[in-house]
This record gives C-alpha cells, structure tokens and sequence, in this order.
C-alpha cells in the first residue's frame, strides 16, 4: 500500500481541477502520476508558472507586493477602528425582497406561488440551529448580535460524477442523481440540492443546520458572520466548476425560484446571496477560497441577483485573510472584481488608522482568530470525513 | 500531446490473454484463449495450421495448439484443453506452463524491439500472503526475452486507468476473470488497496459441475452463452449457477467490506466513488443489478457514485495496462 504520494490538503483541488482539464486519458495519467509522486523532484513549473494573460493580474501582484508581511511584527495589534462592513446604499443591500408564498403543503411535496415544488422524500432532520453571533461595531470591541433565523444563502456545486447531459443518458443521470441524494442527505451537507434536470429537493430542514461551508466567513451591512454553517442556508447544484457554465438551464431556472423563494421567506438582501468559493478561507493559512466551487460562472444575473462577485470579499476587507497562486490558477484569469475593491478597502482603513498595512492585516488576523476561537472553529482545514468541511 | 503509441498493454488472466494497443486516437485488441491442447501428429494437420495462421508447434512428435482454435481441436479430438494458468498464476501442477504461455504471447505480441509493454498481475488474496513473485518474474522474463520493456500493473488498478478517467482515475475497479476477482482501491491513480478473491469464473462452472454432473466446460459454455439474472431460470444448470454466482458475489462484496474495515491507512474520499465492473464472469446480464443489490444489502464503509460495468468488460483491463505503459 502507497500512500506517501497522496495528495491532500491545500493541492489537491488544484491537481484534481487541472487534471479534469487533461483530456488525453494517457496524459491525464502521467500528469496526476507526477502529482502523486512523493519522491524529491525541482520545483514545480506550476507554482512559478505565471498565467498566460498574467499582465491582467498586474495591478493584483502590484498590490501583493505591498502587503508581503514583514519579518516580524509584534504578537499583539489594537486598532482600534469600525469593522469594515459593506455600505449600506449599494444595490445588492437595497434592492426589494421578492413576494413568494407557500401555496401548498402536501407529502413528499411543496409549491410556491413562483411555479417552485420542493420534493420532500429527502429530507432528514440535523442539529436544530442554535443562536448565533452577528459582529458589528470596533475591530477590537466587537458589538454582538445575537440572531436565529439564516442571514443568507451559499451555492454549492455537488463536484460529483457528471455524465452528458443527452436524452440517452437520461436513467444513467437518475442513477446518478439518486446515489447523490443518500450520500448527501447521509451527511446532512446542504439544506437544498438541484439535481441534473433541475428538481429541488430538500435534504437539511431549514430550521436545521447542515454542513455545508466549513471554515467560512461573510458581512453585510449589518454583521460581519463567522462560520456560515450556522447562519447560511446551503443550495447546491448537481454539477462541477468548469472552464464553461456546465449548470443546465433547468437548473439555472430553479436556482433563480428557489433563491425568490428564500428571500422572500427569511428577507434575505441579495448581498448575501453568494458562492462557496467567496466565503470558504484556509484559516491554518490564513487564504481565502479554500473551496473553489463556482468560483467563477455562477449565473447570478440569470439568478436574478446582482453580480455578487463584484462585492468585497468579507474574507479580506474584515478579517485580513490572502488570495494565493492556487487562487489565480482556478480562476482561469478572472478573479473577482470584489477582490481588487476589498485589497483597496484594507490600505484605506489601515491610512486611516495611522498604521501599516501590515499591522492593521495583523490586527484583521487576530480578530478572526479571536472570534474563530470563541465559536470552536478549527485552525487548520485538511482532509475532513464530510464533503464540505 | 506527447504519445507514444509503440506500447503495449497485455492482460494476462486465467482464461485470456488480450492485447491493446493504440494507434492514434483508436485502440485496437485482440486476444486469445490462455489455454492449449496436444494432437496427434499429422503433415496434414500441420499444414492446414500452418496455412491458417493457427499458433501452434510441434513438440515431441505431437501437435500443441494454443489459443483460441485449441478449444475447438479438444472438441474434435474429445480431448482436455489444458491450462497455463489456474487461480491468476502460472499453474505449478502444469509442466507445459511455462513454455506455452510464453508461446501463446509471443503470437499475440511479437517481437518487442524495445517497446514499453505493461502485463497485469493479480494481486495477493484477502487475508493472504500469496507470493507471486514467481509469476511476476516469470512473465516478465518471457516479455523481456522477446524485447519488451515489460512491467507489471495491478489487475484492479489497469480497470481503473482503463474506464475511471472521468473521475482522475478515482474509484473502484473490479475485474471479475476466470481464477480470480481483483479489487483495487484507487485515489487520483495511487492503487491504495488491492486484493484478489478466489471465487470467480472458473470456481462457479466446477462448483456447478460438482452439483449437476456436467462437465465444467460445458456449465462455462452455457454460463457464457445463455445465462442471465432474470430470476426465473429455465433448467437446473442455471438455477445452480445463480446460486455460485451469488455466492461469488457475496464473498467478493464481504471482501471489500473486510478489507475497508481493516484497513487504517485509506484516505477519506471526500465524494462518493464509482465502482466499475469488468471481465468475463461479470458479462452475464443482470450481473450490475445483482451486484448493486448485494453491495447495498448493509452500509458500505464508503458512499459510492454508481456501480457501474466496463464500457467493454473484456478488454478494459488490457486498455489500462495499455494506458498505464503509454504514460510511462
């Protein structure tokens, strides 16, 4: 038994994601052989190598450049400033809850006034959710808010086996789709999954908690929330992040009534309407996006929300966290126009307290790791026995 | 794209030996039967062979066909087929075994001239420290001897290369053969678990010959040809085979049961992983479903995808050695 070369951790999605791209079986192979193997080799070309269109990214290593920490930096920061929650006047916070009702209630099933019909059958019941904190007020001093009902939303994709999307394929997909639903529902990993021809099932009540997020963080205008298991619900989609949008329109079509649907039942803003890529962080290292999924191509606009990945990712402008080169290379040359915005909000605030970078990121950190430790979230994302955590 | 389409995959099971190979985006096999019969001399018969491209050779005043065309001379001649192989190995008890087998590969492969070739090997039964070095070496000296570089894949692990590409050859690969079931447990191509389980084709047709009175060959003829898991069978010989057929499948999905419980060092599957099926004792139709239903009778130790069969059972193994020595 080998087990030496296993790739785990921070590279594995990194290797799996380029090696899905390879679609020569034999090079497919030799790539993820080399991958795996654990015997000393040079460096990787993959960790310098810069991406073809690398010069978009400069004003992002420019900036990179400025916020490399220094050598050492004392153990403990204050700064003493407002945590950096988003502006209350922007669309994605102002914009009007939609009006969707339960129209009926029955068995295995229930419809909405918005064409949306929730099968049931799935459903298992989880942890009940417990109070949680909402952080608003000073970086040090944090006011909290403690509230119940879910704050927002995080779109999953399933990363499962994907057979083409064909009439021919048709029982393969149902098979598929059915094998999904147990194993999901097994580990309570969503509140909602949207299988390949676009029927919604509940797996986690929404009263329940499911684990969907990991070690996650996200704000609005109101709270800053750390550990979004609690307070988000979670939707997945039955599909995998790609090079091109692989969600079919039938499931576009249900993303868009179930999020309706979801915020008009707990007045959710479309601000909090968002992908697990934007919220996951890597806190052993303190890295946003240590789950890539939708990363990019989420259709927020066929959803119905606005372009959410132009929002300042909570992960950098309050909590300090870093984008890496295994960022870059998902991203395919498109990083997040929000992520550009958050790195400028974080200069801003640290000139306006009168201190370095460097040290109001440090200050950023220690407030995380802070609120982190209060709500038991480990310090260390690795291999976990469930899909999303 | 680099390619280097002089290698060559061989599965080398108890009951076949076939040959992939690629030329371009196509692959090719062929295959012939790992078995041989001896005939009485003759001019004429020799040269009848000999005109038809039959493998064969003319040994102490007799006639050996090997291959495919030696089922068919035993049937004429009343005569045994013998074996090169039994349980996945070369068959001690067989004095012949060595030198048909590499007979039988050499008409499959040629000369080598340097290529790459990867051979399966079985691996080692659940629970047992089978020794297969001498296998191993054995057919490696033969491959090596007709020029190849030759080197040996796990036969669990070449059903992996060879059908789960779609999952970064992430799965369970199952090959269901004449001596032997191998299992192997891959992760982003790492084989991190492998084992073998002695019932398989050929322990169904002698445990039904046992019952019914028949002659083995003649339980895997019909085995082969008629049998199906309809659950209404027509004659006694299919009712028997089903119930060898279950109780193959049964110690094969205790087996892998056993051998994720025992195992420490597995790394956890953070999605559910398919099983693929393949080889000539899993063609029978209805065989998936079986399987499907006896693997989900209890909780499986790990969430499984889709079970699945090979997109061609017989020659998916070959396919992933041949996979395997191309990305060599």
């Amino acid at each position: 038994m080998r087990l030496s070369g296993l790739i785990t951790g921070d590279r594995k999605p990194l290797v799996e994601w380029r090696a899905s791209h390879i679609s020569d079986p034999v090079e497919r192979l030799r790539y993820l052989r080399a991958a795996t193997d654990h015997a000393p080799r040079p460096k990787r070309r993959l960790l310098v190598r810069l991406p073809r269109n690398w010069r978009a990214y400069t004003p992002l290593i420019l900036l990179g450049l400025v916020f490399v920490p220094g050598p050492s930096t004392s153990g403990s920061v204050t700064v003493d400033r407002p945590l950096p929650l988003p502006q209350r006047d922007a669309h994605p916070w102002t914009a009007a809850v939609p009006n969707v009702w339960l129209v009926e209630k029955a068995a295995l099933y229930e419809t909405y006034s918005n064409g949306l019909r929730i099968e049931t059958q799935y459903t298992a019941g989880h942890r009940p959710r417990k109070p949680f904190p909402g952080y608003s007020g000073n970086l040090d001093r944090p006011a909290v808010r403690w509230l119940s009902e879910p704050r927002g939303i995080v779109f999953h994709t399933t990363e499962s086996l994907i057979v083409p999307f064909e009439p021919g394929r048709t029982r393969e997909m149902l098979r598929l789709g059915r094998g999904l639903l147990d194993y999901v529902k097994s580990i309570h990993a969503y509140h909602f999954l949207i299988d390949r021809f676009g029927r919604v099932f509940r797996v986690v009540p929404e009263s329940d908690v499911a684990n969907h997020a990991g070690p996650s963080v996200w704000a609005d205008p109101e709270n800053a929330y750390v550990g979004l298991n609690e307070s988000f619900l979670g939707v997945a989609v039955e599909t995998q992040t790609g090079e091109e949008q692989t969600a079919s329109s039938g499931q576009i079509h249900s993303l868009r009534i179930l999020t309706e649907m979801l915020r008009a039942k707990y007045k959710i803003p479309m601000g909090n309407c968002v992908t697990h890529a934007q919220v996951s962080v890597n806190p052993g290292f303190m890295k946003i996006a240590y789950h890539t999924d939708w990363a990019n191509r989420f259709p927020y606009l066929e959803v119905g929300l606005t372009d959410n990945y132009a929002l300042a990712p909570a992960s950098v402008a309050v909590f300090g966290f870093e984008y890496d080169q295994v960022f870059l290379q998902v991203m395919s040359g498109e990083p997040w126009k929000g992520l550009l915005r958050a790195r400028e909000q974080v200069r801003q605030q640290a000139a306006a307290a009168g201190v370095s970078v460097v040290r109001y990121k440090s200050a950023l950190e220690q407030r995380y790791r802070k609120l982190a430790a209060a709500l038991a979230i480990p310090a260390a994302t690795g291999e976990k026995a469930h899909a999303n955590e | 794209m680099r390619t280097n389409d002089t290698a060559l995959g061989l599965d080398v099971g108890t009951s076949r030996i076939v040959k992939a190979e690629r030329s371009g985006e196509e692959y090719k096999y062929s295959s012939e039967l790992n078995a041989f019969v001896t005939i009485p001399y003759s001019k004429i018969t020799a040269g009848v062979l000999e005109r038809e491209g039959i493998p064969h050779s003319v040994e102490n005043g007799e006639i050996v066909v090997q291959g495919n065309e030696s089922e068919k001379f035993a049937d004429l001649m009343n005569a045994e087929i013998r074996r090169t192989m039994t349980s996945g190995v070369l068959d001690a008890k067989e004095p012949e075994s060595l030198t048909q087998i590499g007979r039988l590969i050499e008409s499959l492969v040629g000369k080598g001239k340097g290529a790459k070739l990867c051979f399966t090997v079985p691996a080692a039964p659940l629970g047992h420290e089978k020794n297969l070095t001498y296998h191993e070496a054995t057919l490696k000296q033969v491959l090596g001897d007709l020029g190849f570089q030759a080197k040996a894949i796990n036969e669990g692990q070449a059903v992996v290369y060879g059908e789960l590409e779609s999952t970064n050859f992430t799965g369970i690969g199952i090959s269901c053969g004449g001596g032997l079931c191998n299992v192997c447990v891959s992760y982003l191509s790492v084989p991190v678990m492998s084992f073998s389980v002695p019932k398989a084709g050929d322990y169904i047709d002698h445990s039904a010959a046992s019952i019914t009175g028949e002659r083995a060959n003649r339980i895997r003829i019909e085995k082969e040809q008629s049998f199906h898991f309809n659950g209404h069978y027509a004659d006694k010989v299919h009712q028997v085979i089903n119930v060898y057929y279950d109780d193959m499948i049964r110690t094969l999905v205790t087996g892998l049961r056993e051998a994720f419980a025992n195992s420490r060092n597995l790394p956890k599957m953070n999605r559910p992983v398919p099983v693929v099926l393949s080889g000539g004792t899993a063609l029978p139709k209805g065989f998936r479903d079986r399987f499907e239903t006896i693997l989900r009778e209890q909780t499986f130790p790990v969430q499984i995808s889709e079970i699945r069969m090979a997109a061609n059972p017989l020659h998916s193994t070959a396919k992933g050695a041949l996979i395997a020595a191309l990305s060599d």
